[in-house]
């Protein structure tokens, strides 16, 4: 945390703040309260970037500025300060805002406004309007996506749907996690989808118990957990129930913080990450870029994969800057970005954007947690696990 | 007294009194105003200060009243700080105390007054400060209260959190319990399971999920009571909620945390958490009741400085009341005061006032007697004169008035009339000499009289002649002498009734003409004068006669002849009048009646009212006029004007009275021509304009276009030619009938002509053919411009009675001098472009280009080669198989025309077939095709599968003409061909552009049994429902849907919803253009019946097809 302060404190007396004329970018993000690693982690990862951009001249002769206010997570201070970065800081678009919350009160103020929301924190359906919508783009899949992906191939490697639980926090982004899976149940063909487990926990507490029971308690036991929690209950659950029935799978949305988890979790086994970019120990061009652009800015930040999403959400957006034909403006920013079709930025898989497709990927990786470390996990592996082998 | 002082000395002496007085007046008033001023004075030093003083007491008093009101009703601490600090006022109240304490030093009672305001004042100050503390209080409470309330909601989270967690794990430690008991069940391990029984039965009986919910429910209640707290309003609600509600929560709350407690005294883990869990609860507790600082003990000190706050509020209400009943009670103080100094003041005045009475009356009287002494002066010597005059009218010229020295006016007076007595004598004296000369002119006048020829007799009022001159003895034919004493009457005509001399100045005042007798009694005309000598007296009258007998004769002769003119000019049938310097001299009947206007009125006013305008007037005044001048006839037609402000069409002629000189007068003649002209003008328009849409036709089309292209040619200009045609007009005649159509083309003319310029041109060249000529068109973009424009206006839509309808229209265009310079040329390169935007989907325009000309060239060789090709039966037929999907055999086959021709080799049907379908060709070529195709299934019969369809394309000029069903009737006769084996193929358009003929025809071949198909569907209108009109029984797809049948998800769309609604209205399905394997396999799997394509074969001639029949189909 104070390596974080310090990095901030760094930030603010960088020179690119008070260079002459400037591309100015808004950001409302939590710097203050429970998500604060979140917002504070994604705003080191698209300055990391900007730093580059800027040391390299910037764009069309202009730096690339930042500005950011802190919304401690918190709706109505994200309206504010939308508010504030639209029409007194006239920002040609705001960046990387974190939250579902915050994101249902921003998303209109966008559309509104006519300026751009870009790539922010959040799998919410609220940014994913059909059809989609002008000021609206995104570079993650939405949770509902990852959830697909989960059951489906869990199905794919032989588990029944009766054989599926779920474990989830008891608010919108639990019932969001949950109720993509259950979609995803429908579509396969399966509808008892009543009868499955279903754990649920308290937000801000660790009463992970009582989903545990419910979960012991079922007459078929589940063979797999879909989880939409934060990482320290999520933890606690795998924990207490991997003592019980030690071969169950739990695969987590991405919004747990895979960092934060694996502190939490310590030594454990079956347990898969979802996440929208790619491993830090992967050899990607964009994984490498990230990792020196962060030693060089200071040799004692951690890798993260949030500052890695932030990282390469302003990579998407300086490739869109740069297709901008004419003037930089809040419409033109859009018409560059939606430019980008299948642009490859060292992701691995191409990005691609156009008047109706506003979201980059529809991809994720999968990480999953093998005696305390992390490593890329591809479904096949699935079969490897001692489920299976039983 | 002043006897010997003249009038005007007088007057001086009476001026200087007034004066006197004037000043004695002035003196007076200005001393009643000082003693005003004073007084003024005296009410700006000392009342004034004073009102002044109390009267800024009173509004400050009223800011503190609003201060302590918004104090009251602030609703934050921080409106309170907003507040205006009380010290301005009070710096401003003790100021204005002091002035008024100051200013009422002389009046004790008022300055009693002042020092109790004094000291209420700073009562209300105290009391105020009270007030505002109190305030002050309430709002810390307030705030305290509000976080109490906060650190409760936290707590109770809290303790609900920590409820969850102990019921969590009891949860979880059952699950585990049953589920070790299910596992060790199945292996049999009855020891243990046991005790693991005893365990879950032991954790379920023991309630602690229920004592959990309990603690649970309790801190609830009691955090819901908080908000009951915070909103009682009176201290005994206050005490009964504890009492009674809060109090009866935390005993069982005690009771169930000690019940807990001793349950899980055995369970480490669980028992600490109770102990949280209690400590929690205890905080609780001590925050809503027992602490000091506690939300109850808040409220409850909230609710007393309420309390006290009210009463201060009561206090300072009081103070501020006697204050203001003091400021009263000054006020009044103040205004006796200054009634005192008013009243003093009055007095004054009214002293004034009488003086000023007093010297007003005195000065009246020494007016009056003054006026008294002038009028004696005057009398006296009046009388002296009127006598003195009075001798002098009896002609007393002698009479003298007597002289008095002095400077009196009547002195000189006196000498002046002795002057004018003495002047009158002298003149009497000269009258007498002139009577003397008077009688020697009497003699001179009778000599004149002699002389006249008129006869001039004096008579009495009797009518006696008394004297005569010499000439009336020729006038009357009697001497002298005879005349004399004869009655003058006995002269007139005894007819005319004239018995006295009066009878005739009666008479002559009308006429002096009279019929007269000579003496010796014959008749003859004379012109009497007849009067008194004197109007004064009517003794002496004198008569004068003349003769006029003979001038009379001529005027009676002229008079006959002048009537029968008259009546020749009043009875004319047209409008006449003369005219002099364009003024009417005189009109007759008919000129009344042509301008509905009165001679009466007109005569002599200006003929500019015939005319509409000045401009018109003059016109014709300059032409007319100038021939008139040169002694011609003027002849012309011009518009004019009734009176009645109707104008007309008026053909007028005039020529001068004197043909030498005009200016003496002219003659015209007016005729109303309006009717003949409007009867040209109609034969006119029936010749050049189109009697539907009035737009001019074809004829003056053509003589305007020449007219532009003079123009431009002249002055090296352009113009453009449209020609438009609307786009299926036909159809709507068809279906709406001719008046909608009708009405549609009046439409189309309107917005045509609303879309181009005044000058240019629109007209109608029959049917739905249009045509434009735009002059002096800048450039092409301009004219691409007014084209949109025109197609535009066009394809708006239209409302026929009650349906709407939309049309379109294409439009060729060509320019001058760029696509021709001669009319033909224009006309026909512009034709040539208009069929150019035909065949490019209708509703477009199109410039001529010289390829236009090409294609145009082009296409009438190959019309030539295809007429050839006819007679010389050029075409011939390919077969290309269809295959049963549910059988896998070729089930039928569609016949295609094919035609090779020397010149154009093998040339495509897309591009021969329109040709011959514009040329009519096609009904011969139509009539071919069927026949070799049917007689090739009668070739081929034997190998086929029974139900086989031999399709034939029919095309949309065979179905008119009648003669489709009877050939085909024949046909199959003579070849003895089953119609069953035989399918027809139209498109969709056929169905559209003809549909009740198309419905009578497809009904009468259905009726014969043949199956009818419906060819390249989803490329026109593709209405499913529109077709269920038609008796058919196939619909192919259009190739261009099968191709993209695996790539484009709307192609794939689109063909799985044809099949599944053709299968509903059992229709057939063919797919054409199936070429690939994944096409088929997705037609397969969508229930498609037939399948025609290069997958399986491409068209072939007939002994290919034959051979074809033999293999069996692969690919399936």
């Amino acid at each position: 945390m104070n390596r974080v302060l310090f990095f901030v404190g760094v930030l603010f007396l960088s020179p690119l703040v008070w260079s002459q004329e400037t591309i100015k970018i808004g950001m409302t993000t939590a710097i203050t309260g429970p998500a604060a690693q979140l917002g504070l982690n994604m705003r080191i990862g698209i300055e990391a970037y900007f730093d580059i951009v800027n040391k390299q001249g910037g764009v069309a002769g202009k730096k690339l500025e930042l500005i950011v206010l802190d919304d401690g997570y918190e709706p109505e201070r994200a309206a504010a300060n939308m508010r504030q970065l639209i029409d007194q800081d006239q920002v040609l678009a705001v960046m990387g805002n974190v939250g579902t919350p915050t994101a249902n009160v921003t998303a209109p103020i966008a559309e509104n406004k006519k300026t751009l929301l870009f790539g922010a924190y959040s799998g919410g359906d609220i940014l994913r309007p059909t059809p989609s919508n002008r000021y609206i783009i995104n570079y993650r899949p939405s949770y509902v996506e990852e959830t697909t992906e989960m059951v489906k191939e869990l199905l794919q490697a032989g588990i029944k749907p009766a054989e599926i639980a779920f474990f989830t926090q008891r608010d919108g982004y639990g019932d969001a996690g949950y109720e993509g899976a259950i979609k995803a149940l429908h579509q396969s063909g399966f509808d008892n989808t009543d009868q499955l487990v279903h754990g649920r926990y308290t937000r801000n507490t660790l009463n992970v118990e009582d989903a545990v029971a419910s979960i012991l308690d079922s007459p078929i036991t589940p063979k797999a957990v879909i989880m939409a929690g934060l990482s320290a209950p999520s933890a606690k659950f795998i924990q207490l129930l991997q003592k019980e029935l030690p071969n169950v799978i739990f695969l987590n949305l991405s919004f747990v913080g895979i960092t934060s988890f694996k502190e939490a979790l310590g030594d454990v086994n079956n347990v898969i990450v979802m996440q929208v970019v790619p491993s830090l120990q992967s050899n990607l061009s964009i994984v490498q870029e990230y990792l020196s652009s962060l030693r060089k800015i200071n040799i004692k930040l951690e890798p993260n994969a949030v500052s890695l999403e932030g990282f390469i959400i302003a990579k998407i957006f300086h490739q869109g800057l740069l297709n901008v034909e004419g003037e930089i403006t809040k419409e033109s920013i859009i018409d560059g970005i939606e430019s980008l079709r299948d642009i490859d930025i060292g992701l691995g898989i191409n990005i691609y954007f156009d008047k109706t497709e506003h979201q980059a990927i529809h991809e994720v990786w999968i990480t999953h947690f093998e005696n305390g470390t992390t490593s890329a996990f591809s479904w096949p592996m699935l079969h490897k696990y001692k489920l299976f082998s039983e | 007294m002043f006897v010997l002082w003249s009038i005007k000395s007088l007057l001086k002496l009476w001026s200087l009194a007034t004066i006197f007085a004037i000043i004695v007046i002035a003196a007076v008033t200005l001393y009643s105003n000082v003693s005003f001023t004073n007084t003024q004075n005296e009410l700006t030093t000392h009342v004034l200060p004073m009102e002044n003083a109390s009267r800024q007491l009173s509004s400050i008093a009223a800011s503190f009243i609003s201060r302590q009101k918004q104090i009251i009703d602030s609703d934050s601490s921080k409106n309170i700080a907003e507040l205006l600090p009380r010290s301005l006022l009070e710096d401003e109240f003790e100021k204005h105390l002091t002035r008024l304490s100051s200013a009422v030093s002389n009046n004790k009672q008022a300055t009693q007054v002042v020092m109790s305001l004094s000291d209420y004042y700073h009562r209300f100050l105290e009391v105020d400060s009270q007030l505002l503390a109190l305030i002050k209080q309430q709002y810390i409470t307030a705030r305290d209260l509000q976080q109490k309330s906060i650190a409760i909601e936290l707590l109770d989270a809290k303790v609900q959190e920590h409820v969850e967690a102990i019921s969590g794990r009891i949860n979880l430690q059952v699950s585990r319990d049953k589920r070790e008991l299910r596992l060790s069940l199945k292996k049999n391990e009855p020891v243990h399971t046991k005790r693991l029984i005893e365990n879950v039965i032991f954790n379920q009986q023991d309630g602690i999920q229920e004592l959990g919910q309990s603690v649970r429910l309790n801190v609830l209640k009691i955090t819901s009571f908080t908000q009951k707290i915070i909103q009682s309003q009176n201290a005994d609600n206050l005490l009964s909620i504890r009492d009674n509600e809060i109090e009866q929560h935390v005993a069982l709350l005690n009771i169930y945390i000690n019940q807990l407690k001793k349950k899980l005294q055995h369970e480490t883990e669980l028992f600490e958490l109770t102990e949280k869990l209690e400590s929690n609860i205890h905080l609780l507790i001590q925050n809503v009741l027992s602490d000091d600082l506690s939300i109850y003990q808040l409220r409850l000190q909230q609710l007393q400085s309420r309390h006290l706050l009210m009463l201060e509020q009561k206090k300072s209400i009081i103070t501020l009341k006697v204050m203001m009943s003091q400021l009263e009670q000054l006020s009044t103080l103040i205004s006796e005061q200054s009634l005192t100094t008013v009243t003093k003041s009055a007095v004054i005045a009214e002293r004034t006032r009488w003086i000023i009475t007093l010297l007003a009356t005195i000065i009246i009287l020494g007016i009056l007697r003054f006026i008294i002494a002038i009028s004696q002066r005057i009398n006296r010597p009046l009388a002296e004169l009127r006598s003195a005059m009075r001798a002098l009218s009896a002609k007393n010229f002698t009479t003298r008035l007597k002289v008095t020295s002095g400077k009196s006016e009547f002195a000189i007076l006196a000498k002046d009339f002795n002057i004018f007595a003495e002047n009158t004598q002298n003149l009497i004296k000269d009258l007498d000499e002139a009577n003397d000369s008077l009688q020697i002119r009497k003699q001179h006048i009778t000599a004149i009289l002699n002389g006249v020829p008129e006869a001039i007799l004096t008579v009495t009022s009797s009518g006696i002649i008394e004297s005569t001159n010499s000439a009336a003895a020729q006038v009357l034919k009697a001497d002298k002498n005879t005349l004399i004493g004869l009655n003058i009457l006995q002269f007139f005509d005894g007819n005319q009734h004239i018995e006295k001399l009066t009878d005739v100045v009666s008479l002559q005042q009308n006429r002096q003409e009279f019929k007269g007798l000579y003496y010796n009694k014959q008749p003859f005309y004379m012109w009497v004068s007849l009067s008194p000598v004197s109007s004064m007296n009517n003794d002496i009258w004198v008569c004068v006669i003349s003769d006029i007998s003979s001038w009379k004769l001529a005027e009676e002769n002229l008079k006959t002849k002048s009537s029968e003119l008259d009546a020749i000019l009043e009875n004319a049938m047209v409008g006449i009048a003369f005219l002099k310097d364009r003024k009417f001299l005189r009109v007759n009947n008919k000129f009344e009646s042509l301008f509905a206007c009165q001679r009466a009125l007109i005569e002599g006013e200006s003929t500019r009212q015939l005319y509409p305008s000045d401009a018109v007037y003059e016109q014709l005044g300059e032409q007319a006029y100038a021939m008139l001048d040169k002694g011609q006839n003027f002849e012309g037609q011009v518009e004019m004007v009734r009176q009645n402000g109707e104008r007309f069409w008026c053909s007028l002629s005039g020529q001068a009275i004197e043909r030498k000189n005009p200016q003496q007068g002219t003659i015209w003649l007016f005729e109303d021509v309006t009717r003949q002209r409007e009867n040209e003008e109609r034969l006119m328009n029936l010749a050049s304009f189109d009697s539907l849409t009035g737009l001019p036709n074809r004829a003056v089309f053509l003589d305007r276009l020449e007219h532009a292209l003079h123009k431009s040619h002249r002055e090296s200009g352009t113009l453009a030619v449209f020609f438009l045609d609307l786009d299926h007009f036909k159809h709507i005649n068809d279906s709406l009938g001719h008046k909608a159509g009708d009405q549609l083309l009046c439409e189309v003319a309107t917005r045509l002509q609303a879309s181009i310029r005044e000058g240019d041109t629109v007209a109608r060249l029959g049917g739905d053919e249009f045509t434009v000529i735009l002059e002096d068109v800048r450039s092409a973009q301009n004219v691409a411009r007014i084209a949109e424009k025109i197609l535009f206006a066009i394809s708006e839509a239209y409302l026929l009675g009650t349906i709407e309808v939309n049309v379109s229209a294409s439009i060729g265009i060509s320019l001058y001098p760029a696509d021709g310079r001669d009319m033909d040329l224009l006309l026909r390169n512009a034709d040539a472009a208009m069929y150019y935007a035909k065949d490019n989907d209708r509703n477009n325009f199109q410039f001529y280009s010289a390829e236009m000309n090409a294609k145009a060239a082009q296409r009438l060789a190959m019309e030539t080669s295809l007429r050839r090709a006819v007679e010389l039966n050029e075409f011939y037929l390919n077969f290309q198989p269809q295959i049963d999907l549910r059988t896998g055999k070729v089930s039928g086959a569609e016949a295609l025309l094919r035609w090779n021709n020397e010149q154009w080799g093998n040339i495509s049907p897309a591009e021969f077939v329109p040709i011959l379908e514009d040329t009519g060709l096609i009904v011969i070529v139509g009539e071919m095709v069927l026949t070799q195709a049917c007689e090739a299934y009668m070739a081929l019969k034997d190998k086929l599968v029974p139900n086989f369809q031999m399709a034939v394309n029919l095309s949309g000029r065979q179905f008119k003409g009648g003669q489709l069903v009877p050939y085909i009737r024949q046909l199959l006769s003579e070849i003895e061909m089953s119609p069953k084996n035989l399918e027809l193929e139209i498109t969709e358009s056929i169905l559209m552009d003809n549909t009740d003929v198309a419905i009578t025809v497809l009904n009468e071949l259905s009726a014969m049994g043949m199956s009818l198909a419906i060819d390249d569907f989803g490329t026109g209108y593709s209405s499913l429902s529109y077709l269920k009109q038609f008796p058919l029984n196939v619909l192919k797809i259009d190739r261009s849907f099968v191709q993209d049948v695996n790539d484009d998800v709307n192609d794939a769309a689109i063909v799985d919803a044809i099949l599944a609604m053709s299968h509903r209205l059992q229709l057939d399905v063919v797919a054409e253009g199936v070429e690939t394997k994944e096409q088929l396999a997705f037609l397969q799997t969508h229930d498609c019946d037939r399948i025609q394509g290069y997958y399986f074969s491409k068209p072939l001639d007939f002994e290919s097809f034959s051979q074809f029949i033999d293999q069996d189909v692969e690919g399936l």
